[in-house]
C-alpha cells in the first residue's frame, strides 16, 4: 500500500518526549495566563496526598485517552489510504473543479484519459483539454450546475495533448471544497466505442426507416413492434395503427391456413421464409409483395423477434402479365400472318402445276382460269404485306401527338371515303359538340377511315342509310362513336371483330384487317374499342375512348 | 391401290366442304374430278353455313337437296363461326357426331390441329391435297363408322 501523496491535515504524529516537552509548555503557558482558574489554597498533608493521588490518577487515565487516539488516528489513516487508493485507480476517471474551472485534484485513471502528468493536471483549466466546438456546451453546463447546484451531465470531445480525440462522458456534481469554497465533482468516462455504436445505429436505422422496401418486425407472439416508413405508405396504415397487430389483418384470403401453417413452422424451427402475399391496403386495394422473414435471437440464441422484409410487386407483377400477354399476341400474330401467307402460296405452287398441264391441252380458257387464279393469289399476298407492315408501323412510326376538333378529323376521313359514300347515298351525321381528340393525326383519321369504309360495307340493303359520329359521356370518360343502320352483327360473330384477317363475310371485299387496325390504333392512344349491335339488321355501333380527349366549350369549334 | 379397282355402282358419296378460299375449293374440286369414286359435292364458304347445312336450317331445310355428307372436308379458318367451333357443335350432336372429318391446313404445325383432334376430327390433311391424299383420305373412312363409304370404295 503506498502512503497518500498529498493531504490538507496534519498527520497524526506519536508522542515524543520532545513533543511532549512542547505540550507541557503549553499547559504552563495556559496555566501562567490565567492563573484564577487554579485558586491556591493552603492545604493539609492529607488533602495534598489525595490530591496527589488524584491528579496521578487522572494522568494515567489521559495517557490512557491518548494512547487510545492515537490508535483510532492511525485507524483512520489506514482507511484513507485505502479509499484514495479505491479513488485512484477506479475505472472512471475523477477531479476536482474550482468554480472557475480549474482543476484542483484528480485521480490517476482521469490523468491517463485525459493525457496529462497528473501533476501538471492540477491547477490547469479543464477548457484546455476540451475541442473548442464543444467548450460551449461545456460552459453552459458549469454555469448551471454551480448556478443551481444540480447535478449535470454532457457528452464532450477531450483533445489530449498527445492530439487525439476521444468522446468523454461527463457527470458533475456540486461539492464544498476547503473552507466551504464550492467545488464540482467530475466523473469522466470514454465513450468513444458508444459513440461509434451509437452513430452505426443510428445510420442502421436510417437505412431501415429509408429503405425502398417495407419493414416489419414484430415479437415472438407474431405482434408488430415496428414498421417503416414505406410500409405505411403502401398499405396506407400509420404506425399506431399496427402497432401490436398481427400483420394477419393484411392477408387478402388468397394465401390458404396450409401456407401460413408451413410459413410458421419454418420460421419458428428457425428457417428464413420466403414467399408472395397478396395482401389488402387499408384501401381494400390488392397489392402483391415478396417477402422474406427471418428469425431475430436474443443473446441467450432465443428466438425474440421476427423480421420481415417486403417488396411491393405489384407493377412488376402486372409488367409481367402484360408483356406475357404481349407475347402471346405477338405468337398469335406470327402464327397468323404465316398461316394467311401461306395459303396464296399454296394456290399459287398448286395452279402452277395445273397450268404446266393445261398449256398442252387445247382448251386455251382453262390456261386463262389458272393464270386468274394465281393472279388473284399472288394479289391477295401482296395486300397481306401490306397490310401486317403497316399494322407493325402503327406502333413504332408515331408523329407527334396533335389536338384537333372531332369535326376536322372525321371530315378528313369522309374526303377518303367520299366515293362510297355518295354511291351508297349514305347521309352522315357529325356531332356539334366541342369534342376536341389528341394523338397521332394521320392514325386518327384511319380510325374513321376504316370505321366509316366498315359500316358502308355492312349497309345491307337499309333503303335509307345513315351513319352518325358522337360522342357520350361513359364514367368519367367520353366515348366517341360511330353509329350505323345497316346489317349489324350476329352476337355470335362479335369476338371475331377485332381479330387479324378475320372477316366475318367472305364475299364483303377487304382482308380482314380494318378494324385490328382501328383497335391498334385506339389502344396505342390509350383506349379501347368495343361494338354493339342488337343483332341481324339492328344496325351496329363501333364505341371507342382515346386518352385525352375533351370537351372545350370555350374554343370556336368548326361547323 | 388403283383407281380403275373402284366401284362406280351405287348411290355417290355425299361430301361437305367447308373451306372459304376459292382457289382451295377449286383444287378440291379438280382432285374429285379426277377420282373414280361417285360422289356429289357440296360447297360452302364459311363455318355458318356449314351448321345451318348440317341442321338443316335457313336455305338448307330440305333433307332431299341437302342430304347428310358421309364426309367433311373443313378448312379451320372460316369467317363467321371457325372451324374449331363447328367441330365442337358437330361432336354435340347425336346425329352428326359420326360424320368423318378430315381437317384441311396449310401447315401440319397448326396449334389448332390438337384442338380439332380432341373435337373428333379423324385426320388432317395438307393443302392442296394431292391424288395420293385422296386416296388415303377415302380410304380413312375404312375404318370410319360409316359402312356405306367402305363398301363403295371397296374392291370390285
Amino acid at each position: 500500500m503506498s502512503k497518500p501523496h498529498t493531504t490538507s491535515r496534519e498527520s497524526a504524529t506519536p508522542a515524543t518526549p520532545a513533543t511532549h516537552a512542547a505540550l507541557r509548555e503549553r499547559a504552563e503557558k495556559v496555566f501562567r495566563e490565567d492563573p484564577s482558574r487554579f485558586p491556591e489554597r493552603a492545604m493539609s498533608p492529607e488533602i495534598t496526598r489525595m490530591t496527589l493521588h488524584e491528579l496521578r490518577v487522572h494522568q494515567i487515565e489521559l495517557e490512557m485517552q491518548n494512547e487510545q487516539m492515537r490508535h483510532a488516528q492511525s485507524e483512520l489513516d489506514a482507511a484513507r489510504a485505502r479509499y484514495f487508493d479505491l479513488y485512484d485507480v477506479a475505472p472512471v476517471g475523477y477531479c476536482t473543479l474550482s468554480e472557475q474551472g480549474v482543476i484542483l485534484e484528480a485521480n490517476l485513471t482521469a490523468a491517463t484519459l485525459l493525457g496529462v502528468e497528473r501533476s501538471a493536471l492540477v491547477k490547469m483549466p479543464l477548457s484546455r483539454l476540451l475541442l473548442k466546438k464543444d467548450q460551449d456546451t461545456y460552459y453552459r453546463h458549469r454555469r448551471l450546475l454551480f448556478e443551481t447546484g444540480n447535478p449535470q451531465s454532457c457528452d464532450l470531445r477531450v483533445a489530449k495533448p498527445d492530439g487525439e480525440i476521444f468522446w468523454a462522458h461527463f457527470v458533475g456534481n456540486a461539492a464544498r471544497g476547503e473552507g466551504g469554497a464550492p467545488t464540482c465533482r467530475l466523473v469522466l468516462t470514454d465513450i468513444t466505442a458508444l459513440k461509434q455504436n451509437e452513430e452505426k445505429i443510428l445510420h442502421l436505422s436510417q437505412a431501415v426507416e429509408q429503405s425502398p422496401a417495407l419493414i416489419v418486425i414484430t415479437n415472438r407472439d407474431g405482434e408488430i413492434e415496428y414498421v417503416n416508413p414505406k410500409f405505411c405508405a403502401v398499405t396506407g396504415f400509420s404506425r399506431e395503427e399496427v402497432l401490436g397487430r398481427n400483420p394477419r389483418f393484411l392477408k387478402s384470403g388468397d394465401m390458404g391456413p396450409e401456407d401460413y401453417k408451413k410459413m410458421w413452422a419454418s420460421l419458428t424451427s428457425g428457417n428464413e421464409w420466403q414467399g408472395e402475399f397478396h395482401n389488402k391496403k387499408k384501401s381494400g386495394e390488392l397489392y402483391w409483395e415478396s417477402t422474406s422473414i427471418s428469425p431475430i435471437r436474443d443473446a441467450a440464441g432465443r428466438i425474440s423477434h421476427f423480421l420481415a422484409v417486403k417488396e411491393d410487386i405489384t407493377e412488376r407483377k402486372r409488367t409481367e402479365k402484360a408483356l406475357q400477354e404481349k407475347i402471346v399476341e405477338m405468337e398469335r400474330f406470327t402464327l397468323t400472318v404465316s398461316h394467311d401467307l401461306k395459303s396464296p402460296l399454296v394456290t399459287i405452287k398448286t395452279f402452277l402445276g395445273y397450268l404446266k398441264e393445261d398449256m398442252k391441252s387445247p382448251e386455251p380458257e382453262r390456261v386463262e382460269k389458272d393464270l386468274a387464279y394465281i393472279q388473284s393469289a399472288a394479289d391477295k399476298m401482296e395486300r397481306l404485306l401490306d397490310e401486317v407492315l403497316e399494322l407493325a408501323r402503327i406502333g413504332h412510326k408515331m408523329s407527334p401527338h396533335v389536338s384537333a376538333p372531332l369535326q376536322i378529323i372525321v371530315q378528313e376521313a369522309l374526303e377518303l371515303v367520299a366515293g362510297q359514300i355518295t354511291a351508297r347515298g349514305v347521309q352522315v351525321d357529325v356531332t356539334q359538340e366541342p369534342v376536341w381528340i389528341t394523338g397521332d393525326r394521320p392514325r386518327l383519321v384511319a380510325i374513321f377511315e376504316n370505321l366509316l369504309d366498315n359500316a358502308v360495307k355492312f349497309l345491307g340493303d337499309q333503303p335509307a342509310p345513315r351513319i352518325e359520329i358522337g360522342v357520350e359521356s361513359r364514367g368519367s370518360e367520353l366515348e366517341i362513336f360511330v353509329r350505323d343502320n345497316g346489317k349489324g352483327i350476329d352476337a355470335r360473330h362479335r369476338a371475331k371483330l377485332f381479330g387479324l384477317f378475320e372477316k366475318l363475310d367472305p364475299h364483303t371485299p377487304g382482308s380482314g384487317m380494318g378494324l385490328a387496325t382501328v383497335r391498334r390504333i385506339v389502344e396505342i392512344h390509350g383506349g379501347k374499342i368495343r361494338v354493339q349491335s342488337d343483332g341481324i339488321g339492328k344496325g351496329t355501333t363501333f364505341r371507342f375512348t382515346l386518352a385525352n380527349t375533351q370537351l372545350k366549350p370555350n374554343q370556336p369549334t368548326p361547323a | 391401290m388403283n383407281n380403275e379397282n373402284f366401284s362406280l355402282k351405287g348411290v355417290p358419296i355425299n361430301i361437305l366442304l367447308v373451306e372459304d378460299e376459292p382457289a382451295h375449293a377449286e383444287i378440291v374440286r379438280r382432285n374429285l374430278a379426277v377420282f373414280p369414286v361417285s360422289h356429289r359435292l357440296v360447297h360452302v364458304d364459311d363455318g355458318q353455313m356449314a351448321l345451318d347445312y348440317l341442321l338443316r336450317q335457313d336455305a338448307y331445310e330440305d333433307p332431299l337437296s341437302s342430304p347428310r355428307p358421309d364426309l367433311i372436308l373443313l378448312d379451320l379458318r372460316l369467317p363467321k363461326v371457325d372451324g374449331l367451333e363447328v367441330l365442337r357443335q358437330i361432336q354435340e350432336n347425336q346425329d352428326l357426331k359420326g360424320i368423318p372429318i378430315v381437317v384441311l391446313t396449310t401447315s401440319s404445325t397448326d396449334s389448332d390441329l390438337t384442338a380439332a383432334y380432341r373435337l373428333g376430327a379423324r385426320s388432317y390433311q395438307l393443302k392442296p391435297v394431292n391424288f395420293e391424299g385422296f386416296t388415303e383420305l377415302l380410304d380413312m373412312s375404312d375404318h370410319s363408322s360409316q359402312p356405306r363409304v367402305r363398301q363403295r370404295l371397296s374392291h370390285e
